[in-house]
C-alpha cells in the first residue's frame, strides 16, 4: 500500500518534470513587464521576479534536482557498497581499517566539512578554467562531495549483509571448494546484498535533496541560472513577505518529493 | 492552582510581545559584523558604519558630497592660507597643510582631543609592520610639525588635488594606545585596546561610545558625557547584526530593529517591496551611491579588442528597462565611471541607451551577421562570451540574466557563470583569468581619481605581482595623460574639464560597459526623522546627532 | 583529531583567495606595497605545513590563536559560540525528544490504528521540511503575524527583560523548534520500530500471559526496553545537532559555533575555522562515546557479548 501510494506520488511529479521540455513553456523566457503576477491561466503558478513561468521552472528545477539525487545516491550506493563488501569479505586487520575509515567520516561535523569542500577553488586543485566555470562542473562537484560523505551507512548495511552471508552453509562450502572469491561474490553474495542496497540508497534520495537544498541556501548548491529546487527556494527567500507563494512551490515540491521517498523507503524495509 | 497560577504568568510573560517602552533606545539593523574595532586596520563596510557613531574623522564628505570639517575647525585650503604649496628639498613640489582639531573635543574618558593623537595615528599608520591597511596616505606626509596642543602643519611629498580631504587620516587616542603600540609595533595589531578592550570610554570621541560587544550578534552604545556637540537624541542606541535578509526583514517587521541602515541592510528590490507594504509605519529612501556596477571586458580578448564589438555589446542591452522594471526607476543607467551626484561628473557624456538597430550595424560590420536567429562569424563561428560574476548577489544575479536575454535577442549568446565572491575576487578578476566579461562593482570616494582602474601602467600581470586594477587591460596614452593631469592639478575650476574629458574618452572607448550606480534603500519609522543618507563611503551616522524622534 | 586539523589546514590551502585579496577587492586605494607588507604581516605567504606546526605549537601551549576576523583570542569568540550552540542543541534536543518520544510510543503500542497512522504521517512530514523554510515560515507565523515571539536573536538587547529566564525562553523558542522537528520525526519512527521490536519478544508474552493490564505491559516493560536504541541515536544526534545548527542559527541570527564555523570558513580565518571545525568534531566524537557508554550501562547483555 504504502509503496503503491509513494510510487504513484513519485511517478505525479516525475512524469512532467521529465516531460517538460515538451509540455512547458520556455523556463528562461524573461518578462520584465509581467514580473511576481499572482497564478492565472497565462501562469498556471504564477511568474517569478523575472517574469518566468514558475511552473516551468519548478519542472526545469525539478530535473536537475531529481537528476543530482539520483546518481548522487546511484555513486554513493556504489561506493559503500563496494567498501563494504571488500571490508565484509575480507576481514580481519583491512576490515577494521575501513571500518574505522568509515566510523570517521560518520564522526566528521557533515555540514562544516560540506561547506570546506563546497567552498574549495578548482583551479588550486589543477582543474582548466573552461571546465571549472562550467555549468556541468558545479553540478558534477556537488553530487561528488555528497557522495564523497554519504556511503557511510550503505557500507555499514552492505558489511552487515556480507559477514552474515559469509557463514552460511553454501557460502562455506564454495570457499572450501577453491571457488574464485570473484565469482563468490558475484554469484553469492552481491544477488542478496543488493535489494537492501537499493532500499538504503533509494531512501538517501530524500536527503540528498535536502542537503542541495540547505547548501544552495548557503550560497553552495546549484548556482543560477541553472534552475534548482534548492536554489529556487532560497532565492524566494528574500522575496518571502513580498512574493510568499514563490517560495511555497518549491517548498512543497521538495517537501513532496522527499515524503514520497521516505514512504517508498518504509514500504520496500516492511516488504 | 498556585502551581497553575506560575504556569500561566510564565506563559503571558513568553508569549506578551517586546514592552514598549519610552524612545530611549534606538536599535538599527545591519548585515555584517565588523571584524575589527581599530579605525586604521582593515577596510570594511560594517566597520566603517559602527565607527561613524562613536569617532569623528578630520574630514567627511556630506550629503551633498562636499568636503567638510567635522573634527577640525577649518577645512585648510590654498584660497584661505592653510595649504601652502612648498618646494621640496628634491626639487620637486609639495604642500604643507595645517589643521587644527576642533576646540573642545575630547575622548569619552574627558581627555582632550589633542596633536598627540594625530601624531600618533601617523606613526601607527606610516610603520611598516603595524599592520594598516592604508598606509599610502601616512607615508606620504613627511613631516608634522606641531603648533601647539590641537594645531599641526602636515607636509605632504606631492601636491595632489584631494590635498585637504584628511578623512583617511585616524587619530588615535595617544593615552591610551601610545603605550601598546610602542611596546611591539609588529604585534600592534593584536594588542590595541580597539579590539582587546573594545569598551574602554577614552577609544570614542563622537556623540556616543560603545559600551557592549557581542561578537556577530550586536555593538550597544551609549551617549559619549564628554561630546560637546549637538546632545544626540537617543540615550542608547544598539546596531544588530542580522546577515539573512529575509530574517533581517522579518526582525524590523517584528520591531527587532527601528531602522535598517541603507549603507549595509536589504537589497535594493527588497526595500522597495517593503516600502509598498509598509508604508503607514516605515520610510524608505533610496540615494544613488558611489557603487558603480559595470561589466569589464577583456580587451585581450581579439573579439573585445574591436572597439564596435564593445561598442555594440553595451547598445544592445536595455539599462533602463532594468532600471524601470525592477527597481521601480530608483536606479539611474551609468554613462561612465563617475557618479551622478560626484562634482566632478559630466551631464554631457553622451548617453548609451538601447539602439538595436545602431548594435547590429556594428556587428554586421565586425563581420558577424544573424544566421538563424544567431550572429555568426566569417568562419562559421557564433558569436559567444561567457559572463562571470559573484554568485549569492541576488540582484547581480538577475542583472545577469535579464542581460543574457536581452544579447540572446540581438543574437549574441552569453552563457552566465556565478562564482563564490572571494574565488571572483581572489582569483578571477585580480589575476585576470577571465576571458569575455566579468561584471562587479567599484566602490569608491567622491572625485576618486580611476588611475588604478584606468592607467595603462596598473593592468595586473605576474610581473608586476598582480598589482593594479586595471582588469580590462585598458591602454590608451590620451587617457594616461589626463589622469596624471588630473591628479596634479589643486584648483577644481580646472580640474572640472579634464574630468570631463576623461567621461567622454571612457565612453568612446567603453573598455568596461557601464550598468548604473547601484542605490541604497534606508528604511526608517516614520517617527525618525534628520537621518541624512550620503551614498558614500562616509556614511550617515557621521550626522547622528542631528537624528530625533516625534510624531510623524 | 590531528587527522582532521591537518585536512582542513590542507583544504583551506586550496581554497581560494586570501584575506588580503578579499581586501583589496572593495578597496581600491590599497597600494601593491600594501599588500605584500600585510600578508608577510599576517603569515599569509607561508606554505600550510609550515603554518599547521606553528597553530601545533601554540595549541599545545594553549593558545588557539587570534582570528582575524574578529580581531580577537580565538577562544574569546569561540567559548560563548559554544555555550550558545550548546543551548539551542539541547533545548532542539528536548524538544525533539519531548515530541517524538510519546508520539513513538503512542504509535507503536497499537500499530496499524489510526493514531498509529496519524502520527506516521506527521513523522514524514517533520522530516521532509527543508530547515530554512521551516524556520521562515515559523518566523512569519510567530514573530510577523501572530507578533508573539521575536524573530531572531538570543535576548532582547537592553529591555528591562535583558538574560532573564523568560527572555531567554522566548528567544529560544522557535529556533529550537526548527531545529528539533527533524529529531522529532526520527524519534517518533525509531522510537514506533523498537517498540514494535520489542513487542515480538518472549518475555513480553510471559508478561501478557500472566495478565497484566495492556497499558502496564506496555510502560513498564515496552517502553523501558524500547528506549534503550533510541537513547544511543539520541546521544548520536547530540554531536550532530551541535554542528548542523548552522542553517537555523542563520535563519534567527543566532550566534552560535555553526554559523562562526561558515564565516570563518568563507572568511578564510585559518585559526577560527580549525578551532570551530576541530571542536564540532571533538563533540560529535564524545557524542557518539557517550551513546556507547549509555548503551553498555542500560543494556547488561552488551558486557557480555
Amino acid at each position: 500500500m504504502k509503496v503503491k501510494i509513494a510510487l504513484a506520488l513519485l511517478v505525479l511529479i516525475a512524469l512532467p518534470v521529465l516531460l517538460s521540455p515538451w509540455l512547458a513553456q520556455d523556463p528562461s523566457a524573461i518578462d520584465l513587464a509581467g514580473r511576481l503576477i499572482a497564478p492565472s491561466a497565462a501562469h498556471w503558478l504564477g511568474s517569478d521576479e523575472l517574469g518566468r513561468d514558475e511552473l516551468a521552472r519548478l519542472l526545469a528545477g525539478g530535473r536537475v534536482s531529481l537528476a543530482v539525487a539520483v546518481i548522487t545516491s546511484a555513486l554513493a550506493a556504489v561506493l559503500g557498497g563496494l567498501i563494504g563488501l571488500a571490508s565484509g569479505w575480507w576481514g580481519g586487520w583491512k576490515d577494521a581499517a575501513l571500518m574505522r575509515l568509515t566510523d570517521g567520516i560518520i564522526a566528521l561535523p557533515l555540514l562544516p566539512l560540506l561547506i570546506v569542500l563546497a567552498a574549495l577553488d578548482p583551479l588550486r586543485l589543477g582543474v582548466p578554467v573552461q571546465l571549472a566555470t562550467s555549468e556541468g562542473f558545479a553540478i558534477a562537484r556537488l553530487i561528488v562531495i555528497i557522495a564523497l560523505v554519504g556511503w557511510t551507512t550503505i557500507a555499514r548495511l552492505v558489511r552487515a549483509q556480507t559477514l552474515s552471508l559469509k557463514a552460511r552453509d553454501h557460502v562455506r562450502a564454495a570457499i572450501a571448494l577453491g571457488v574464485s572469491p570473484v565469482r563468490l561474490v558475484i554469484r553469492h553474495i552481491l544477488p542478496y546484498v543488493t535489494s537492501p542496497l537499493l532500499v538504503a540508497a533509494t531512501t538517501s534520495m530524500g536527503g540528498i535533496i535536502l542537503t542541495e537544498s540547505a547548501l544552495s541556501f548557503l550560497g553552495l548548491g546549484v548556482r543560477p541560472p541553472v534552475a534548482s529546487w534548492g536554489n529556487m527556494l532560497s532565492g524566494a527567500m528574500d522575496l518571502v513577505w513580498s512574493a510568499p507563494l514563490l517560495a511555497l512551490w518549491p517548498g512543497i515540491a521538495i517537501f513532496l518529493t522527499v515524503f514520497a521517498i521516505s514512504l517508498l523507503g518504509d514500504g520496500l524495509n516492511e516488504i | 492552582m498556585k502551581r497553575m497560577r506560575v504556569f500561566a504568568l510564565t506563559l503571558a510573560l513568553l508569549l506578551t510581545p517586546c514592552v514598549v517602552w519610552a524612545k530611549d533606545t534606538l536599535t538599527v539593523g545591519i548585515s555584517q559584523f565588523p571584524s575589527t574595532f581599530h579605525p586604521a586596520l582593515d577596510t570594511m563596510l560594517a566597520k566603517s558604519y559602527v565607527l561613524s557613531f562613536v569617532r569623528r574623522p578630520l574630514t567627511a564628505y556630506d550629503a551633498h558630497w562636499r568636503l567638510v570639517c567635522l573634527m577640525c575647525e577649518t577645512l585648510p585650503t590654498l584660497a584661505n592660507g592653510l595649504a601652502k604649496i612648498e618646494t621640496l628639498p628634491s626639487g620637486k613640489k609639495g604642500i604643507a597643510i595645517t589643521v587644527s582639531i576642533k576646540a573642545g573635543a575630547k575622548w569619552a574618558d574627558g581627555v582632550p582631543v589633542s596633536s598627540a593623537d594625530l601624531l600618533l595615528g601617523w606613526e601607527v599608520g606610516k610603520h611598516p609592520s603595524s599592520g594598516v591597511s592604508e598606509a599610502e596616505l601616512y607615508r606620504r606626509v613627511t613631516a608634522i610639525d606641531v603648533i601647539d596642543a590641537r594645531t599641526v602643519t602636515l607636509h605632504v611629498d606631492r601636491v595632489s588635488f584631494d590635498y585637504n580631504a584628511l578623512g583617511d587620516f585616524k587619530l588615535l587616542p595617544a593615552h591610551i594606545e601610545k603605550a601598546r603600540f610602542e611596546a611591539d609595533p609588529a604585534r600592534y595589531h593584536d594588542a590595541t585596546a580597539y579590539d582587546r578592550d573594545t569598551t574602554l570610554p577614552g577609544l570614542w570621541n563622537g556623540p556616543y561610545r560603545i559600551v557592549k560587544v557581542e561578537p556577530g550578534q550586536y555593538v550597544a552604545l551609549e551617549r559619549n558625557p564628554y561630546w560637546n556637540g549637538t546632545r544626540p537624541a537617543f540615550d542608547h542606541l544598539v546596531i544588530r547584526v542580522i546577515e539573512n535578509t529575509a530574517s533581517l526583514e522579518a526582525t524590523i517587521l517584528a520591531g527587532g530593529v527601528d531602522m535598517v541602515a541603507g549603507e549595509l541592510g536589504l537589497s535594493l528590490e527588497q526595500a522597495l517591496s517593503f516600502g509598498k507594504r509598509h508604508s503607514d509605519q516605515f520610510i524608505v529612501t533610496t540615494t544613488p551611491s558611489l557603487v558603480y556596477e559595470h561589466i569589464d571586458m577583456n580587451l585581450d580578448n581579439p573579439l573585445l579588442a574591436d572597439p564596435r564589438m564593445r561598442r555594440a555589446l553595451t547598445l544592445a542591452i536595455d539599462r533602463d528597462a532594468i532600471c524601470r522594471y525592477v527597481f521601480d526607476g530608483r536606479q539611474q543607467p551609468a554613462t561612465s565611471f563617475v557618479p551622478p551626484l560626484d562634482p566632478a561628473f559630466s551631464p554631457d557624456t553622451p548617453g548609451l541607451s538601447f539602439d538595436p538597430l545602431e548594435a547590429a550595424r556594428l556587428l554586421d560590420e565586425a563581420g558577424y551577421v544573424l544566421k538563424d536567429g544567431v550572429r555568426t562569424g566569417p568562419d562559421g563561428q557564433t558569436l559567444s562570451f561567457d559572463l562571470l560574476t559573484t554568485a549569492g548577489n541576488r540582484s547581480r544575479e538577475l542583472v545577469a540574466e535579464i542581460l543574457q536575454a536581452q544579447w540572446r535577442k540581438q543574437g549574441i549568446v552569453v552563457r552566465v557563470k556565478m562564482e563564490p565572491p572571494r574565488i571572483f575576487f581572489g582569483q578571477t578578476v585580480t589575476k585576470r583569468k577571465f576571458h569575455d566579461l566579468a561584471m562587479f562593482a567599484w566602490y569608491s570616494a567622491p572625485e576618486s581619481l580611476p588611475r588604478s582602474i584606468l592607467r595603462s601602467s596598473e593592468i595586473p600581470s605576474q610581473d608586476n605581482g598582480w598589482a593594479g586594477e586595471n582588469y580590462t587591460g585598458y591602454k590608451n596614452p590620451a587617457m594616461d595623460a589626463l589622469l596624471d593631469a588630473t591628479e596634479q592639478e589643486p584648483d577644481f575650476a580646472k580640474r572640472k574639464p579634464m574630468w570631463q574629458k576623461m567621461q567622454v574618452l571612457y565612453n568612446q572607448d567603453l573598455p568596461a560597459i557601464p550598468l548604473f550606480f547601484r542605490s541604497d534603500a534606508h528604511i526608517w519609522p516614520k517617527e525618525l526623522h534628520g537621518v541624512t543618507p550620503t551614498g558614500h563611503a562616509d556614511p550617515s551616522p557621521l550626522w547622528v546627532e542631528y537624528w530625533t524622534w516625534g510624531t510623524p | 583529531m590531528a587527522v582532521m586539523s591537518v585536512v582542513v589546514f590542507m583544504l583551506m590551502g586550496a581554497m581560494p583567495g586570501d584575506p588580503i585579496d578579499l581586501m583589496i577587492s572593495g578597496n581600491p586605494h590599497l597600494t601593491p606595497a600594501d599588500v605584500v607588507r600585510l600578508k608577510e604581516l599576517y603569515g599569509i605567504g607561508r606554505p600550510w605545513p609550515i603554518r599547521w606546526w606553528d597553530w601545533v605549537g601554540q595549541l599545545v601551549q594553549g593558545q588557539l590563536g587570534y582570528s582575524r576576523l574578529f580581531a580577537r583570542e580565538v577562544g574569546w569568540i569561540v567559548l560563548p559560540a559554544l555555550g550558545h550552540t550548546a543551548l539551542l542543541a539541547a533545548a532542539a534536543m528536548l524538544m525533539a525528544l519531548g515530541i517524538g518520544l510519546p508520539l513513538g510510543i503512542i504509535a507503536g503500542a497499537k500499530p496499524g490504528s489510526l493514531w498509529d497512522r496519524a502520527i506516521a504521517a506527521l513523522s514524514y512530514l517533520m522530516l521532509s521540511l527543508p530547515t530554512f523554510w521551516l524556520g521562515l515560515m515559523l518566523i512569519a507565523l510567530f514573530s510577523v503575524w501572530l507578533d508573539w515571539l521575536p524573530a531572531s536573536g538570543s535576548t532582547d538587547l537592553l529591555s528591562p527583560h535583558e538574560g532573564g529566564l523568560a527572555d531567554r525562553l522566548r528567544h529560544l523558542l522557535l529556533p529550537a523548534a526548527t531545529l528539533g522537528v527533524g529529531g522529532a520525526g526520527q524519534y517518533i519512527r525509531h522510537m514506533r520500530a523498537a517498540m514494535i521490536a520489542q513487542s515480538q519478544e518472549p518475555y513480553l508474552r510471559t508478561a501478557r500471559a500472566k495478565g497484566c493490564s495492556p497499558w502496564r505491559v506496555i510502560v513498564t516493560h515496552l517502553v523501558r526496553n524500547a528506549l534503550l536504541p533510541v537513547v544511543t541515536i539520541a546521544a548520536l544526534e547530540a554531536g550532530a545537532l551541535m554542528s548542523g545548527a548552522l542553517v537555523t542559527e542563520t535563519v534567527f541570527a543566532w550566534p552560535g559555533l555553526g554559523r562562526l564555523s561558515y564565516e570563518a570558513i568563507m572568511g578564510n580565518d585559518y585559526n577560527l575555522a580549525l578551532s570551530a571545525l576541530l571542536l564540532a568534531t571533538l563533540l560529535t566524537v564524545l557524542a557518539s562515546a557517550l551513546a556507547d557508554l549509555a548503551y553498555g550501562l542500560l543494556d547488561p547483555r552488551i558486557k557480555s557479548s
